[in-house]
C-alpha cells in the first residue's frame, strides 16, 4: 500500500493561501507554493515553506478554462525554486463540495510538472485544486513517473483543518453542537486523529487519561521510565501497585487509558526524546504534548514540530523556595504554564524560553554528552512534594488545548497560559513571533534534508 | 569557520569518505559519511557520522549513529537531533583550527576511542 500524500501549510501562509485562490478577479487566481518534502511512517508530506502570488501581468489572456501565465514569469518562478531547493504546486479552486481538477489543468498539469521536474528532481511538484472542504489534484513525488491523484491538505490555523479525506463539515465543529451530524463529526474526526505525549509522569499520564475520555483515536506514550515513589506525589494516574511491579510507565498509563476508553489504542514508546523511536512517534502525530523536565528535550520536540508541521504543546511545572539555599523554606511561588506552539505561529526559541545559553546551562555548560549527568545531580537536590493538584491543572489545560486544535471550537487558540499554583489563577500571556527567529527560518516546514 | 572554509571542508569530505552526501540545513551545512572506522578493538568497529559545519561556530561538530564500547565501558556520551534524526554526541576537546583538512578534524575525533 502507498504511503498517504499529506500537503501541511503553516499558520502563517494558511489565510493568504485560502484567500488568495478565491480572490475575485478577470482571472482565475492562481497561488503557487515553493515545498519541501518528508517521509515520515506512513505518510509522504509535502510542506509549503512559501507561497508566491503572480502579479497581474504575469497572466496572459486564454480561451479555455483556467489561467495561463507567461513563460518568463515560469523561468522567474523556476529560479526561485531552484535557488530554495524546493518543489513547485500550483494551488487554485474550484467551488464546491467535491472538486475535480478541469480537462485544461490536466493538461496543464502534464506539461509543466514534468518540465518542474527536469530541473528540480528531488523535490514533489503539483497542481493543486481547493474545494469547499475538498482537495485534490496531481503530484509528482521525487523519483516518480506517476501522478498521486489522492492527498489531503492540512491547513494549520487556530485548529487543524484537513481538507480531503473523510467529509468534515465547514463550520466551527462545535458551534450549536447537539445535532447528530455534528456530535458524529466531532467523533469521527477524533478518532483519525493521533496525539504524542512525550513524558508520563506527573503531567503527561494525567493527560493521557483526559484524551482518552476525549475519544481520540491514538496516542503513542513516550517515555523511557519505570514507575518510582515519586511519581506517586505527582499524579492520581499512576499507583503504588506499578510501583511494586516495577512496571514501565508507558504500561501503567497503557492499562488507565484501557480502563478510561477502551476504543482508543495507546502505543507505548520505551524510549527518550531524541532517540530514534521517540522520534518516529512524534513524526507520525498530528499533535504533540510535550510534558518532560529539561529545555534539551523541549528543543529536540520544538525542531521536530516545526519541520514537519506539527502544532506542539509543552507544559512545565517550577516550584520556587523563598530561601532556595534553606531546605527548611517555604514555598513562594508554584508557577505552571502550557505554551501552544502552532507552526507558522511563534516557537519556544522565539519567545526566549529556549536558547543556547540556557541549554548549555542546563548541560553544566558543556555539550550534550554532559547532560544526563547534570540532570541526575539537579534531581538530587529537588525536594520531593505533592504537585498531583498542580499538574492536574495543567494537565486539563493541555488536553482542552489539543481537543481545541483537533476539532476547533474557538476562534484563536490560547498561546500562552500561566497558571498561578498559589492562587489558582490562570492567565493568558500575548506571545510574539520573532521574525528573525533563526529557528523558525531554518526549521519550519523543512521536511527531510536534501541529501547531494 | 568563513563560507570558504565551509565550502572547502565539505569538498575535502566528500573527496575522502566514499559516498559522502551534503545538505544545506539553514545556514548550517551538513556531511554524512556512511562510514567511519574506529580504533582497533572497539566495538562496533564502523557506524555512520555527520560533521556540522556552522558558519557562527569555531569548528565543526561532529555526531556518530553508534558510540562504541571500548574495553567494555563508553565514554560520556549524549543524543540530540540534527535535521530531524537522532545522533550520538560526546565530548572531546580537539585542538584544531579551521585552515587544518576536513579529514585531520575526523580522524582526530575519532582519535578519542583509541
Amino acid at each position: 500500500m502507498s504511503a498517504a500524500l499529506d500537503i501541511r501549510v503553516p499558520q502563517h501562509l494558511s489565510r493568504t493561501l485560502w484567500e488568495e485562490v478565491r480572490r475575485l478577479n478577470s482571472y482565475e487566481p492562481v497561488i503557487f507554493g515553493l515545498v519541501s518534502e518528508a517521509k515520515t511512517p506512513g505518510r509522504r508530506l509535502a510542506l509549503v515553506r512559501e507561497l508566491i502570488i503572480p502579479p497581474q501581468d504575469a497572466f496572459v489572456r486564454t480561451s479555455g478554462h483556467g489561467a495561463k501565465w507567461t513563460a518568463a514569469y515560469n523561468i522567474e518562478l523556476i529560479n526561485r525554486a531552484l535557488e530554495k531547493s524546493l518543489g513547485i504546486v500550483i494551488f487554485h479552486y474550484h467551488g464546491g463540495g467535491r472538486v475535480q481538477l478541469s480537462a485544461d489543468d490536466k493538461q496543464s498539469a502534464r506539461k509543466l510538472l514534468p518540465t518542474f521536474q527536469s530541473v528540480l528532481p528531488t523535490r514533489p511538484h503539483g497542481s493543486v485544486v481547493l474545494g469547499d472542504g475538498s482537495v485534490t489534484g496531481m503530484l509528482l513525488m521525487p523519483g516518480e513517473r506517476s501522478y498521486a491523484e489522492k492527498m489531503t491538505l492540512r491547513l494549520h490555523a487556530s485548529s487543524i483543518e484537513i481538507l480531503g479525506g473523510a467529509a468534515v463539515p465547514s463550520t466551527p465543529l462545535l458551534d450549536g453542537l447537539g445535532t447528530v451530524a455534528e456530535i458524529a463529526a466531532v467523533k469521527s474526526r477524533l478518532e483519525r486523529a493521533c496525539v504524542a505525549i512525550v513524558g508520563l509522569s506527573g503531567g503527561g499520564s494525567q493527560v493521557a487519561t483526559k484524551l482518552a475520555t476525549f475519544g481520540v483515536g491514538e496516542i503513542i506514550g513516550i517515555d523511557p521510565q519505570r514507575v518510582s515513589a515519586d511519581n506517586l506525589l505527582a499524579t492520581d494516574e499512576l499507583g503504588w501497585p506499578d510501583v511494586l511491579l516495577r512496571l514501565r510507565k508507558t504500561g501503567a498509563v497503557k492499562t488507565r487509558v484501557w480502563w478510561t476508553n477502551r476504543a482508543v489504542h495507546f502505543t507505548p514508546v520505551n524510549a527518550a526524546v531524541p532517540e530514534p523511536k521517540a522520534l518516529e512517534g512524534l513524526k507520525r502525530a498530528d499533535v504533540i504534548i510535550g510534558c518532560v523536565n529539561n529545555l534539551a528535550a523541549r528543543s529536540d520536540i520544538q525542531e521536530i514540530a516545526w519541520r514537519y508541521c506539527i502544532p506542539y504543546i509543552d507544559i512545565g511545572l517550577t516550584l520556587r523556595p523563598s530561601e532556595p539555599t534553606n531546605p527548611q523554606s517555604r514555598l513562594s511561588h508554584i508557577s505552571g504554564n502550557v505554551f501552544t506552539a502552532i507552526p507558522g505561529g511563534a516557537c519556544l526559541w522565539c519567545t526566549g524560553f529556549l536558547s543556547e545559553k540556557a541549554l548549555a546551562g542546563e548541560a553544566g555548560g558543556a555539550n550534550r554528552a554532559y547532560l544526563r549527568s547534570a540532570l541526575v545531580a539537579q534531581a538530587g537536590h529537588e525536594q520531593r512534594v505533592f504537585v498531583a493538584t498542580f499538574n492536574a491543572t495543567i494537565a486539563a489545560l493541555a488536553a482542552s488545548t489539543a481537543f481545541q486544535i483537533l476539532v476547533g471550537y474557538a476562534s484563536d487558540p490560547p498561546i500562552l497560559r500561566i497558571y498561578d499554583g498559589m492562587n489558582g489563577l490562570v492567565s493568558e500571556m500575548t506571545t510574539i513571533k520573532k521574525s528573525d527567529c533563526p529557528k523558525c527560518t531554518a526549521n519550519l516546514c523543512a521536511g527531510d534534508l536534501l541529501w547531494q | 569557520m568563513t563560507a570558504e572554509n565551509i565550502d572547502r571542508l565539505a569538498g575535502e569530505l566528500k573527496a575522502s569518505y566514499q559516498g559522502a552526501l551534503v545538505a544545506q540545513d539553514g545556514r548550517v551545512t551538513v556531511v554524512r559519511l556512511p562510514e567511519v572506522g574506529f580504533p582497533q578493538s572497539c566495538s562496533p568497529k564502523s557506524t555512520e557520522a555527520l560533521v556540522s559545519l556552522d558558519p557562527g561556530k569555531p569548528k565543526p561538530d561532529f555526531f556518530l549513529k553508534r558510540i562504541p564500547s571500548l574495553r567494555g565501558a563508553q565514554p560520556q556520551h549524549g543524543t540530540i537531533t540534527v535535521g530531524g534524526e537522532s545522533w550520538c554526541t560526546f565530548s572531546y576537546n580537539l585542538r584544531w583550527n579551521e585552515n587544518s583538512t576536513a579529514e585531520q578534524f575526523v580522524e582526530g575525533m575519532l582519535r578519542r576511542f583509541a
